[in-house]
């Protein structure tokens, strides 16, 4: 246990305090103002330049036993965007109430990278709690794919405490007759397969997965799926159903469940997405907002997209990829820091070809394709090139 | 192209020559590491020599990484960042020595679109406006949607004659895309529109102003 998390926390500090490849070898210093964004050092540096975001998720369950559960979850990340950052940082706690009462909080890092079209991601997350379930939990995950189809390798590892609940995964403690209840300690590691699909903003995901390790009390093979409605700016409906694998550190019994839920979404006081456009109107420019002198958000609005690339002047003509926007999915943006003036980019959607962004001015690129031009407003404080 | 700036690109090709010859040790960190050897050495002299020239380099350097990401040869490379430092070069010399490197590149764009120079020529007394760089990119705009060279800077002189702002040429834009989206001819389209924008447009403040 100890070595696990020695390990977590080196790599995870690694992977936060390391600079890009490109940073090293950029003749541009790391922190340089004018610096694009990929190549300023230290991910800490870039992580709390941005807005954080707070979720909040109250829960509830029935269980195949005819049992209840309520829970409440709550995660504050940085950076706020919601898909496919380099790195993020989240605190987390939650509280789980029915059969097992268990409070937990904790911290977790994530780094991702685009290897070719596939999107690689590893995390490391570490915990404590008290109640009903394990005190010390480690969870290590690894996970690679494309937008829409992604598998994932999760290691857990935990310690400590005890619950009326779950049997113990490690054969070698003791049962405790007198009180029913077990030592809380083990390990397991298992492999999931998601599949997301989105219609319009409706998120459906499906997730199957296997237990390689570990004793457990319930199955080893597991199926569920998940959608998320967003109902009204902030909230949203989370329903869940299926069958769920046993996870201690969660304090979550495992077996077939149903699940009906509440997200609240707190985040920085951006926009609210524009109301639906007539079909006859051109699509809107890149919003271009200014957020401090030489930092620009520029912000897409791609329909129907799982993944948008952008590469140009403000990049070095390296392939930079876009977050999608918490306010609304068909948005992506990014930060660049750069001064003000004009600028030449290109943007891929899915993996297509390299296109001029839609409503900017195409120029010829001089290799026989175009370019569109994006203009860095010298005046603070204005947004311009939003046609919304 | 005017003797000018004929001179100004030969002394570039020249300087590039004498420079390529040598160790290109000013060549820029990024050209090394993305390109090949001879191609970095040969864009590294082009850049050097348009720098001596007091052309700006970044959009030089920018061109030939923007080349490299698109899989260009290296002398496809090389044979662009020339036809860049010759469109810069003509730009200045129809626009004068103190436009901005936004309206520089911006009329390069124009002249790489089909513009020629004296086209842009026409501009040079608007070159003091703050929506000067604005209505080049109206200009490059308008070329890039199938309205005659003529008759876009008959448009853009016409509205920076009116001291229209940076804003009503991004309105232009949206108009005419508006209106070609309809059904509408480009030139017609941006005629109606540019010239409902000096009627009505918001006015641009006394004088126009130096863009910073």
């Amino acid at each position: 246990m100890r070595g696990a998390a020695i390990a977590t926390v080196a790599c995870a500090l690694a992977a936060a305090v390391t600079p890009t490849e490109a940073a090293a070898q950029s003749r541009v210093p790391p922190a340089w103002p004018d610096a694009p964004r990929g190549t300023r050092g230290g991910a800490f540096d870039r992580l709390f330049d941005e807005d954080p975001r707070f979720v909040v998720w109250p829960m509830a369950a029935v269980l195949g036993d005819g049992t209840h559960e309520q829970r409440l979850n709550a995660r504050l990340t940085w950076p706020a965007a919601d898909t496919a950052p380099d790195f993020a940082l989240h605190l987390f706690a939650g509280l789980a109430a029915g059969r097992d009462a268990y409070t937990r909080s904790g911290l977790r890092f994530d780094v991702s990278r685009n290897v070719g079209p596939a999107h690689v991601t590893g995390s490391a997350a570490i915990a404590g709690g008290f109640g009903e379930g394990p005190r010390q939990t480690i969870t290590v995950t690894l996970g690679g794919g494309l937008p829409a189809l992604r598998l994932e390798v999760r290691s857990t590892w935990f310690e400590g405490g005890r619950s009326a609940s779950f049997r113990t995964l490690d054969p070698a403690l003791p049962e405790l007759p007198s009180t029913g209840r077990t030592d809380l300690s083990g390990h397991y590691t298992d492999g999931e397969l998601n599949a997301l699909h989105r219609l319009g903003r409706v998120a459906l995901r499906v997730t199957a997965g296997h237990r390689f390790g570990g004793e457990t009390g319930g199955t080893r093979q597991w199926m569920f799926g998940e959608t998320d409605i967003p109902v009204w700016r902030r909230f949203g409906i989370v329903l869940a159903g299926g069958v769920r694998p046993e996870r201690p550190e969660l304090a979550q019994p495992g077996g077939r469940f149903a699940q009906v839920g509440l997200r609240v979404d707190f985040r920085s006081a951006r926009k609210e997405p524009e109301a639906a456009r007539p079909a006859d109107v051109p699509p809107p420019a890149p919003a271009v907002v200014p957020i401090e002198p030489g930092v620009y958000l520029v912000r897409l609005r791609v329909p129907g997209a799982r993944r948008v690339e952008l590469k140009g002047d403000i990049t070095d003509w390296e392939i930079v990829t876009l977050r999608r926007s918490t306010q609304h999915p068909d948005l992506w943006e990014e930060t660049f820091r750069k001064p003000a003036g004009v600028y030449h980019v290109n943007i891929r959607v899915d993996g297509g070809d390299w296109a001029v962004p839609p409503g900017l001015v195409a120029v010829p690129d001089r290799f026989g394709g175009t370019v569109g031009v994006l203009d860095f407003p010298p005046t603070a404080k204005q947004e311009v090139n939003d046609a919304a | 192209m005017s003797t000018r700036s004929i001179a100004s690109v030969a002394l570039a090709y020249v300087f590039g020559l004498i420079l390529g010859a040598g160790d290109a040790l000013a060549q820029d960190a990024r050209l090394k590491k993305r390109l090949d050897p001879q191609t970095a050495a040969a864009v590294g002299a082009l850049v050097d020599s348009a720098g001596a020239l007091g052309l700006p380099t970044e959009p030089l350097v920018q061109k030939a990484l923007e080349g490299q990401s698109k899989g260009a040869s290296g002398e496809a490379i090389v044979g662009a960042v020339r036809a860049l430092i010759r469109d810069l070069a003509t730009a200045r010399d129809a626009l004068g020595d103190d436009v901005d490197v936004d309206a520089l590149r911006l009329a390069a764009a124009a002249l790489a679109a089909g513009a020629t120079p004296a086209q842009l020529e026409r501009l040079r007394p608007h070159r003091s406006r703050e929506a000067f760089a604005g209505g080049l990119a109206g200009l490059v705009y308008l070329m890039s949607r199938g309205v005659p060279a003529d008759k876009s800077v008959d448009l853009i002189t016409a509205m920076l004659d009116a001291r229209l702002s940076a804003a009503e040429f991004v309105s232009l834009q949206r108009l005419v895309e508006r209106d070609m989206m309809a059904g509408a001819p480009a030139a017609e389209a941006a005629t109606v529109r540019a010239q409902a924008l000096i009627r009505h447009g918001r006015v641009a403040g006394p004088g126009g102003g130096v863009r910073p």
